[in-house]
């Protein structure tokens, strides 16, 4: 706080025993102020990344001409892919329709076995995958989400699906999608085949502020001084209230406007005319890199009707 | 004699990046967060205080957006479309938005090869699930039918080329420009691999528009020039319709022009 903004609340605090000044003739004033975050938003500490595969080796990606069936492209793109995920990252792979032929069933997880302990071994694994059963896709993403959830790995998560988008045993992908998108999980689709991806997915993720945004700068109170004509130039208090742009009356003159922004504004002196509108602009960003603090201020007659320019 | 109906089409496109390059797709949907003045402002809006708080507005974001990008991507991709809608022309926010996509789909070329062990290594992990798939083929060709195979391969390739080419257009209509370059380097691709003849030259257009498009839009002026040189190699006479191109691409066009000495 500078030193003459310290002595004008000091000397507000005395304010209300001065005598107010002679009447003067009216103007008015007003003071609108947009204003960015208040203060600067937190960042998410780094956690490593996971990366979760889910190979879709279901009936329909028996696709294709004998001996290059969708689902030995969909196996060979995961297995290459796997193996090069860096060994420091957390892998999970699970394949849907490996397991029994009858009826709609969950994925198989892969990783965990004494083979696949090793990148090499896990890609074996998945290059020799099998269509025997089915499974729902959505389902399966769904399940997925379900154990990150409860193993408290959402945060950071890729996943990356390789598949026909088959939907022999429904559910609804665009829904399983999303839930793992506005957990923050980012999802590739590598797509083995023509069908056409949902038209939902290039509607997400739903335009939304993030959770929890931090709040805007709210609208300061300010206060209006004009200063005792004498020796001593005490100031004294002619208004006050919210800077929400509401026009406020008062005398014409010299005028200063203290805003109580963090730290404090003072705007003047300005020159009130009588029968004039003198209406303030204040733009504040305190959580900017540098922050920035700017105002300006324009004059309109007080004729009826009169108005500031949108 | 270029089949005139391809390139028209692909001149649609280019008619449609006027509003495209503006707007992004997701600024139909541009509302205020909480706390911010409702309707959104945007920079160079009519009234100078909403403008100035577009502008450091956009910028308090896109600082956020940056720090945030490497622990909560899918937050930062949010936290730059909402730039997007502040500063529509934002080139930084846009490639922010690209880079933290929550949700890609990928449609990796599928090759038939004698061994799968061959597939091209990239570097990029996530850009690899671009990349071809090898698979070995099991069943070797009947002795004899090389030629048919051949015809018929050739028409497959050309059947793929189209729908990559369809594809990176539906792409570029979505304002997806990053996505319709690597569709139409699909399409280049395999345009290559053909030997020359047939309808290779108008696909050869539609593929050099699309990506001129794109790479405008990203603000590539070079890549975009280049492009419409390959045009104008092809189609020396080529015109855009200047009543539905953005002025822009009318500009690149007539430097290639100027460049390559092609005639109007």
């Amino acid at each position: 706080m500078t030193n003459r903004a310290r002595l004008l609340l000091a000397a507000l605090a005395l304010a209300g025993c001065q005598a107010p000044p002679p009447p003067a003739p009216p103007a008015e004033l007003s003071i609108e102020i947009v204003s960015g975050y208040a203060s600067r938003p937190p960042v998410p500490a780094p956690e490593a990344e996971r990366v979760e595969l889910l190979v879709d080796v279901t009936a329909s990606l028996r696709a294709g001409t004998a001996g290059a069936e969708r689902f030995r492209a969909a196996r060979r793109a995961a297995s290459r892919f796997l193996t090069q995920v860096p060994a420091q990252t957390r892998l999970g792979v699970r394949a849907l329709g490996v397991g029994p032929r009858d009826g709609c069933q969950s994925p198989t997880l892969l990783t965990g076995g004494r083979r696949e302990r090793t990148r090499a071994g896990l890609a074996a694994r998945v290059d020799s995958l099998q269509p025997a059963g089915e499974g729902s896709l959505a389902v399966a993403l769904a399940e997925l989400r379900g154990e990150l959830v409860a193993s408290g790995e959402l945060r950071r998560s890729r996943v990356v699906v390789f598949t026909d988008l088959g939907s022999e045993c429904g559910g609804d992908l665009c829904t399983a999608a999303e839930l793992l998108i506005d957990d923050g999980v980012r999802l590739d689709f590598v797509v083995l085949g023509d069908a056409a991806a949902p038209a939902c997915f290039a509607e997400l993720p739903v335009p939304e502020p993030p959770a929890d945004p931090p709040p805007l700068l709210p609208s300061p109170g300010f206060q209006i001084v004009a200063y005792d004509p004498g020796p001593e130039r005490e100031p004294f208090l002619l208004a006050e209230g919210s800077a929400d742009g509401t026009r406020r009356r008062v005398p014409a003159g010299p005028v200063t406007v203290l805003l109580g922004f963090e730290p404090p504004s003072l705007i003047g002196p300005l020159v009130l005319s009588p029968g004039t509108w003198t209406h303030i602009r204040v733009v504040e960003f305190p959580a900017l890199d540098p922050p920035v603090r700017e105002w300006a201020w324009s004059t309109f007659p007080l004729a009826a009707g009169a108005r500031a320019p949108r | 004699m270029l089949d005139a109906r391809s390139a028209l089409q692909g001149l649609g496109l280019a008619a449609a990046l006027l509003a495209l390059a503006a707007l992004p797709a997701q600024a139909r949907e541009c509302a205020a967060w909480p706390g911010e003045p409702h309707p959104l402002p945007r920079v160079g809006d009519g009234n100078p205080l909403l403008a100035r708080w577009a502008e450091l507005r956009a910028e308090e974001l896109a600082q956020h957006a940056e720090a945030i990008e490497a622990s909560a991507a899918v937050a930062a991709h949010r936290v730059w479309q909402h730039v997007l809608c502040l500063d529509p022309g934002d080139g930084a926010a846009r490639k922010g938005a690209l880079r933290t996509q929550p949700l890609r789909v990928h449609r990796p070329d599928v090759q038939i090869g004698s061994g799968a062990g061959d597939d091209p290594p990239d570097t990029d992990l996530w850009r690899s699930l671009d990349a071809p798939v090898l698979i070995a083929a099991r069943t070797p060709a009947p002795a004899g039918a090389g030629a048919e195979a051949g015809a018929a391969g050739r028409g497959d390739s050309l059947g793929q080329i189209d729908r990559w080419l369809a594809e990176a257009e539906a792409q570029l209509e979505a304002a997806r420009f990053e996505q319709a370059l690597a569709t139409a380097g699909k399409a280049r691709a395999g345009l290559a691999a053909l030997p020359p003849g047939g309808a290779l030259a108008s696909r050869q257009l539609r593929l050099e528009l699309v990506e001129a498009t794109a790479e405008a839009a990203r603000g590539r002026d070079d890549a975009a020039r280049a492009c419409f040189a390959r045009v104008l190699a092809l189609e020396p006479a080529f015109t855009l319709d200047a009543s539905t191109t953005s002025p822009k691409l009318m500009r690149l066009l007539d430097a290639a022009r100027a460049q390559t000495g092609a005639a109007r």
